[in-house]
């Protein structure tokens, strides 16, 4: 195995996970939580949840975008370097749910960041959380090998 | 010369590989404590390989510097225990680069970050002065601060057990191990972000993490050479120490930054001056 | 002809400062200055040339004349000193300015049998002390032209006081000489009095109430520890009949020197401020910033270190020895303790000098001939960087009216070149390649035999890294959004800033030939063997070494490095404000994270009031291992 394949497998291998509450009904966020959880384990993935936006790899948000939480949604998404993949998880993230037609809810997250991977559910179910996550890590791989100028970086 | 300075670049190549594979181990053991099944050993180069080729965020200049001049002098420090200079100029080294990665964290503007690297002062506080009284000891029993010649006293474990002692504390306090899990929040603890951490991403902080690595190796080897006759059976007391404070930090809560500078002050100055009351009872 | 060059070199700067106080015209008093100062430079820099040390200079013609002028400058002085304390009612002064007459009257007069002694002692120890006041104190005399004309718009001063100012300053330039280089005893005593007197003179010199009533602390402080002095002088007068420093120093039976040296150790300790004695530096902190840097941190306060390493030999092995080295130790661990409960940088500065002045004087009483070697290099190192730093925070203070480090946050915005200075004099105090830390390694490896001491000094390097090196995160902090602006530096601070800076860097890149230059020669000079060797930047004994150039090679590398990824990093990376939470981070606004300073548990006064208690108890320790 090469240099290269082995930072392109290291994408893949060690997403980090950002999850960002977007005024959500803590149903998902539990079970986000849950995928810690020695039952669910997502650190064989290599997933590792941290708080910090500008270590991680993966922005996981729960909940609908409203009109005053939008702003720190962009800001949190400018602060993660390149590259990286934003996952909706539950139907209030992707479509806004039963929220939709609120006066103050934009919709889902995809109104205000592009969305790589939606994880439906109310709440999701931490197996589907799981599975969205390592969808994301190998969207992540992909978009690494996009950027296509893993030389360059390396300089 | 010559062969010393292979030995410094042999030293200064392999340590990176040993620091990751134990910090390795460490998670992977870390889950077998917490009843999960854990990450692949390889984890840690994944992730340091992964931060390497990010893409740069960056604050301001001097934590580009900060960064590499911390990663440099722990290089450094383990090339030069490797051609077994001076204790006492090692554990100097060292502590120049941790000063610069304390003032790179107090730099960024973060409030998040100040706060984790006040902490590590605080923490270097608590550690440094063990490191120096450890070197005073060790020089106490063999009389000199040469490591070539400290490590000519075979079995200085026996003329040092509460050093011994003190070093696994030093390495619980560098490896940011429960209770002393102040600075960075290690743990998905996030209240304080990432600490000291927070506002050093991408290669930087992959850089850190190479360096830490690095200085994790130094310490165990501190406490290896106190079985110098044989190193393998040092190596063996330097693993099952790492291993202790695995243990310590899985049963432990996270205490305050107060309880640590009393602890480990109160613990320290008396473990060394009995320790030494010791080596010349012995005498 | 030598000896005449070292009595020129401490006459010139005082006549020169009489001039000064009559000119009137402020050009021709700068140039005249000036002129002075580059004079002193080159007199100290022909001195190093030209001495054969260590030497002994006897009987030249004007020794009566000389000795006379100075037995009537005693009494005058004392007199002065009297009539100040009478005007500002310090009567702590007035009471050891008598306790100083009487017993001087009755030496001068009744005891001392009139015979001639040598006139200088010069060794390699006086010519380091000379190169220090010679160079660095006309460095901060010059940087003084830029900043009292600042000082004295800021507190609008008519008519200036500017040529009272300069004349003390080359006066006591004048004067310090005359301590490093005196042979008699009572000679250095009258110069060592001129010291404190021009001392008072400069803390007074805004002539407020504060500045007044600290510098009439500092004066009776000082007076005590030259009526210590003159005890000693005494007790060595009427034990040995001598009051020539070359047959003191050539006592070989010491049955009776111990007392005196108590005595003189006392004066070295009021004198550098020690422990319980460290309250008269602090307040001597009111007095103009140029004053602080050249007194109160790189000159008069080493006047005490000078003298206790003069007479080091005399109590080397004793028990005197072994309890001023623990209660130097002790005063270096204490006033760190009281420095990390500070944010003014002028306490600071000055807590880590007592500081550092204790850990010089713990050296001496270690009293090997590493340890010596260990004094005098952190007695050099020391000199430049302290003096460099108290510039530096003269300088900030005038331009953004605040001494604290809290407002110094983001100054490398505000004020890039002198931020830059003063972090890079920050790193000669606290980073490793630098001259201060290799003697502070020197002096670990030295001590570590002696347990209270080692343990006591390993802590309070710790402290010192720890005040310093937040201090460099306040200086330096800022984002790429900060706000820039540029800085203009008056040309005199600027040619000062700068020299010292290089002469920091330089002097530390050549540890090894300036101890083999001068440091070593002085060690043999005091009879020693000598145990430490340095060849090319390696400092070694025959327990330990230290290699400074990896050290300066790896912060070379990582320079190289980080320029260069800094330089790549212009086109890919992006700039960010620092984390806030996913707010919108605004610059100066909002929330301010302050360092931590333990208030909870050091607070400045009550851990003053036990730490005084603690040291008064070492001195009568010091005493006892004096008299037993």
């Amino acid at each position: 195995m090469g240099l290269k394949e082995f930072i392109e497998k290291s994408f893949k291998k060690s997403p980090w996970v950002l999850h960002y509450n977007c005024s959500s009904c803590n149903g998902c966020d539990i079970e986000i939580l849950a995928c810690m959880t020695p039952l669910y384990d997502m650190e064989r993935f290599g997933m590792v949840n941290v708080g910090n936006p500008k270590h991680a790899d993966i922005l996981v948000v729960t909940g609908t975008v409203n009109t005053k939480n939008k702003e720190v949604l962009k800001n949190i998404y400018d602060q993660m370097p390149d590259p990286k993949v934003v996952v909706a998880v539950g139907v209030c993230a992707a479509t806004g749910g039963v929220f939709r037609e609120a006066y103050n809810v934009l919709g889902g997250i995809d109104k205000v960041i592009p969305v790589d991977v939606y994880v439906p559910g109310c709440p999701a179910k931490p197996e589907a959380i799981i599975d969205g996550l390592y969808k994301a890590a190998e969207i992540l791989k992909e978009k690494y090998e996009k950027m296509g100028k893993a030389e360059e970086v390396l300089k | 010369m010559m062969r010393e300075i292979i030995i410094f670049v042999i030293a200064i190549a392999l340590a990176p590989f040993i620091g990751g594979f134990l910090n390795g181990i460490d998670r992977k053991l870390t889950a077998f404590i917490q009843g999960r099944y854990g990450p692949p050993v390889w984890q840690p180069f994944y992730d340091v390989i992964k931060l390497l080729y990010k893409q740069k965020i960056l604050v301001n200049d001097f934590q580009v510097f900060s960064a590499y001049i911390y990663l440099l002098t722990a290089i450094l420090s383990i090339g030069l225990f490797a051609i077994k200079a001076d204790l006492l100029m090692i554990l100097f080294v060292m502590s120049v680069g941790l000063a610069f990665y304390i003032a790179g964290a107090l730099s960024t503007k973060s409030p998040y970050s100040q706060v984790g690297a006040q902490r590590e002062l605080m923490q270097m506080l608590a550690y440094e002065p063990m490191l120096i009284f450890f070197a005073i000891a060790v020089y106490n029993v063999t009389g000199s601060f040469n490591l070539g010649q400290i490590m000519k006293h075979g079995r200085l474990l026996f003329d040092l057990p509460l050093m011994f002692i003190l070093l696994g504390l030093v390495l619980t306090i560098k490896l940011k191990k429960s209770p002393f899990d102040l600075s960075t929040s290690e743990h998905a603890h996030q209240e304080l972000v990432r600490g000291i951490l927070t506002d050093y991403s991408g290669p930087y902080l992959a850089l850190i993490h190479i360096a830490d690595w690095y200085e994790m190796i130094l310490i165990l080897a501190m406490i290896a050479i106190l079985w110098s006759q044989n190193l393998l059976i040092g190596v063996l007391i330097a693993l099952a120490t790492f291993f202790v404070d695995i243990v310590i930090d899985n049963i432990t809560a996270r205490m305050t930054v107060k309880w640590m500078l009393a602890f480990s002050w109160s613990i320290s100055i008396l473990f060394t001056i009995i320790n030494i009351a010791y080596i010349y009872f012995r005498r | 002809m030598q000896s005449n060059l070292l009595l020129l070199s401490i006459l010139f700067p005082m006549v020169a400062g009489i001039i000064v106080f009559f000119l009137r015209q402020p050009s021709v008093r700068k140039g005249f200055i000036g002129v002075s100062l580059s004079v002193i430079v080159l007199l100290s820099l022909i001195i190093l040339g030209s001495l054969k040390v260590p030497d002994v200079f006897n009987s030249p013609t004007y020794y009566n004349g000389m000795d006379i002028a100075i037995k009537i400058g005693d009494f005058v002085l004392l007199l002065y000193v009297l009539y100040i304390s009478f005007k500002i009612k310090e009567w702590r002064a007035t009471f050891f300015a008598v306790l100083q007459l009487v017993p001087l009257i009755y030496f001068e007069f009744f005891m001392l049998k009139e015979e001639e002694v040598a006139v200088f002692l010069v060794d390699e120890l006086s010519i380091i002390m000379n190169l220090i006041i010679s160079i660095v104190g006309s460095l901060i005399a010059l940087y003084a032209f830029g900043y009292m004309d600042h000082h004295e718009e800021e507190k609008h001063v008519s008519p200036t006081r500017q040529p009272r100012f300069f004349a003390i300053i080359l006066v006591f330039l004048g004067a310090m000489n005359g301590v490093v280089f005196s042979n008699n005893l009572m000679w250095m005593y009258f110069f060592w009095e001129v010291t404190t007197l021009s001392s008072f003179l400069l803390i007074g010199h805004d002539q407020t109430e504060e500045t007044i009533k600290n510098a009439a602390r500092a004066l009776w402080i000082n007076m005590m520890g030259g009526f210590a002095l003159l005890l000693g002088i005494i007790f060595i007068y009427t034990n040995y009949n001598t009051v020539s420093l070359v047959d003191v120093l050539s006592i070989k039976e010491s049955a009776y020197i111990l007392l005196p040296m108590f005595f003189i150790a006392f004066a070295a300790f009021t004198k550098s401020a020690q422990m319980p004695f460290q309250s008269w530096l602090l307040g001597a902190m009111v007095a103009p910033t140029p004053v602080s840097a050249l007194l109160h941190s790189s000159t008069m306060v080493k006047a005490g270190i000078y003298i206790l390493l003069r007479f080091s030999p005399l109590f080397r092995g004793t028990m005197l020895s072994d309890f001023i080295a623990v209660y130097g130790a002790f005063t270096f661990l204490a006033t760190a303790f009281l420095a990390i409960s500070q944010s003014n940088a002028k306490r600071i500065l000055a807590y880590s000098t007592v500081s550092n002045l204790g850990l010089m004087i713990a050296s001496i009483g270690i009293n090997t001939s590493s340890a010596i070697a260990a004094a005098i290099l952190l007695l050099i190192f020391h000199a430049i960087s302290k003096a460099l730093l108290f510039l530096c925070v003269g300088t900030i203070e005038q331009h953004i009216g605040s001494r604290d480090i809290e407002d110094m946050k983001g100054l490398i915005n505000k004020m890039p070149i002198t931020a830059a200075i003063t972090f890079i004099g920050i790193l000669t105090l606290m980073a490793a390649p630098f001259g201060m830390l290799v003697s502070k390694w020197l002096i670990l490896e030295v001590a570590a035999n002696q347990i209270a001491v080692s343990v006591v000094l390993a802590i309070g390097s710790a402290l010192t890294a720890l005040y310093y090196t937040r201090w460099i995160g306040n200086l330096l902090s800022g984002t790429y959004f900060s706000k820039r602006s540029e800085e203009h530096m008056n040309v005199n601070i600027g040619i000062s800033l700068y020299s010292l800076t290089v002469l920091a860097i330089v002097l530390s890149f050549m540890i090894s030939s300036l101890y083999n230059m001068l440091v070593m020669p002085q060690i043999l000079t005091m009879k020693m063997d000598v145990a430490l060797k340095a060849a090319k930047g390696y400092l070694y004994t025959t327990s330990g070494g230290f290699m400074i150039y990896p050290i300066f090679i790896t912060i070379g590398l990582a320079i190289v490095l980080s320029l260069t990824s800094i330089r790549k990093a212009a086109k890919t990376a992006v700039k960010v404000s620092p984390y806030n939470a996913g707010l919108n981070y605004i610059e100066d606004k909002g929330f301010d994270v302050k360092n931590y300073y333990l208030t909870t548990f050091v607070t400045e006064e009550t851990l003053t009031k036990y730490f005084n208690y603690i040291s008064i108890a070492l001195i009568v320790v010091i005493l006892g291992g004096a008299i037993l």
